[in-house]
């Protein structure tokens, strides 16, 4: 099944496991993670639950969403990088960055935790330059940052 | 124009939200914690809005939710929920534990209420798309919110006028919100009615309408942490327990319970 892809890609590639509290299902190729709470809904024409967590046919084949990023991402173990306050700023603003310890992250999808340990933000890994993944409506400009 | 916002205490707590926000100069609001007021119009251009750390929200808009009181683990219907300022705000109350379903019958509206759910990273809210009046019979809603489609004549944003046609079909729409709602509603539980306008007819009579035929619905005294007046519907029992306030846009509360 779809959602199995999710859950295999997240642990292969950033070692994440989510919690038993939550359940993963696609719908035309997105994924949402949600509260296994809203299985005690008895209602059957669902239009969305949850947040959406990913899409599973992008450029870069599967790739986890910004909030999904945000909520799990310091769960990553694995093609994980903690950038500063002005990193964070600059990937947000869709500026590319310099990966410090680049042979701590394979090539390909990269999470962005802050320094608390809080995932912010997927990157793309080419060599060592980070790029941002931000999509232009969640980008801002960086003079707004501090 | 004065903003104000709501903290998103799943993603931050209060005073790291502070330390970090400290650039815009947030009074708080005395009668909710999680509540600031703002002169800085960029709030929303700020990387701490992309981040989900709060919502944009009038002061008025969050009262509904305070009365309504949902607790971890509750099963709260949103009955028309777009673009979601409610829900979320549910959900936050619940710390994301428990069942938020969130409906409206506009498909294109449901877009901002998820987009909003996803910013905010909430997982306990299933959208649903029907049109309230007939909502599908689930296990019972142990809190329900109708937050219903309106005049809008006490709202900001509210620039035309509205015939007395317009005002009588949205009453009629109400009224049969309201009977579903409280139908979909468990033993003991408790319905929340709001609107953001200011007539009679879509405010005080819409509840007596319910009264007058359901004879288990009871119209809870309401008591509220600032100014506020009672009805004016002119049929007392209702009047004396509803509210009418304004702080930035004027709202109509009621709160009722199934016997
Ligand atoms: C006042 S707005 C709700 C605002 C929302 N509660 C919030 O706080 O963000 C009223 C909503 O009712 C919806 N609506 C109108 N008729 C409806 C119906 N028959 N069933 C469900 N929703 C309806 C509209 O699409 C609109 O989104």
């Amino acid at each position: 099944m779809d959602e199995d892809k999710f859950a295999v890609y997240l642990k292969s590639r950033f070692g994440i496991m989510l919690s038993e509290e939550f359940g993963i299902e696609e719908k035309t190729s997105k994924v949402y993670v949600y509260s296994k709470d809203l299985e005690k809904l008895g209602l059957r024409w669902v239009h969305r639950r949850g947040l959406l967590a990913g899409k599973l046919n992008t450029l870069f084949g599967i790739k986890p969403s910004l909030d999904f990023t945000l909520v799990f991402g310091h769960l990553a173990q694995k093609n994980c990088a903690v950038i500063s306050d002005e990193e964070v700023a600059q990937i947000f603003a869709g500026e590319d960055m310099v990966l410090k310890d680049s042979s701590t992250c394979e090539d390909g999808l990269v999470m962005l935790k802050n320094v608390k340990g809080m995932g912010v933000a997927v990157a793309l890994n080419k060599g060592g330059t980070l790029q941002s993944l931000v999509q232009k409506d969640r980008q801002i400009a960086k003079e707004q940052v501090f | 124009m004065a903003v104000s916002i709501r903290i998103n205490n799943l993603r931050i707590g209060k005073k790291e939200f502070l330390e970090r926000m400290s650039r815009f100069s947030l009074t708080p609001v005395e009668w909710y914690g999680q509540a600031y007021k703002s002169d800085a119009e960029s709030l929303g251009k700020s990387l701490e809005y992309q981040l989900g750390y709060f919502y944009i929200q009038s002061l008025s808009s969050m009262v509904p939710v305070l009365v309504l009181d949902p607790k971890p683990g509750d099963m709260v219907l949103d009955m028309a929920a777009a673009p979601g300022s409610k829900s979320t705000q549910c959900a936050m109350h619940m710390e994301d534990k428990g069942v938020v379903v969130a409906n409206d019958v506009s498909y294109m509206r449901l877009k901002s209420l998820a987009s909003h759910v996803d910013r905010l990273g909430i997982t306990s809210i299933a959208m649903t798309n029907f049109d309230g009046q007939r909502f599908p019979s689930v296990a019972p809603f142990s809190k329900i919110l109708l937050d219903a489609p309106c005049s809008s004549m006490g709202s900001r944003k509210n620039i035309l006028p509205h015939s007395e046609g317009r005002i009588r079909s949205l009453a009629k729409l109400q009224k049969s919100l309201l009977l579903r709602g409280f139908d979909l509603l468990a033993p003991a539980g408790t319905l929340v009615y709001s609107t953001c306008t200011t007539t009679v007819e879509e405010n005080e009579q819409v509840i007596e309408n319910l009264l007058s035929k359901r004879d288990n619905a009871k119209v809870e005294k309401l008591q509220l942490p600032f100014a506020f007046e009672k009805g004016l519907g002119g049929n007392s029992e209702v009047d004396s327990d509803v509210c009418r306030f304004t702080l930035d846009e004027s709202f109509f509360i009621a709160k009722i319970t199934k016997k």
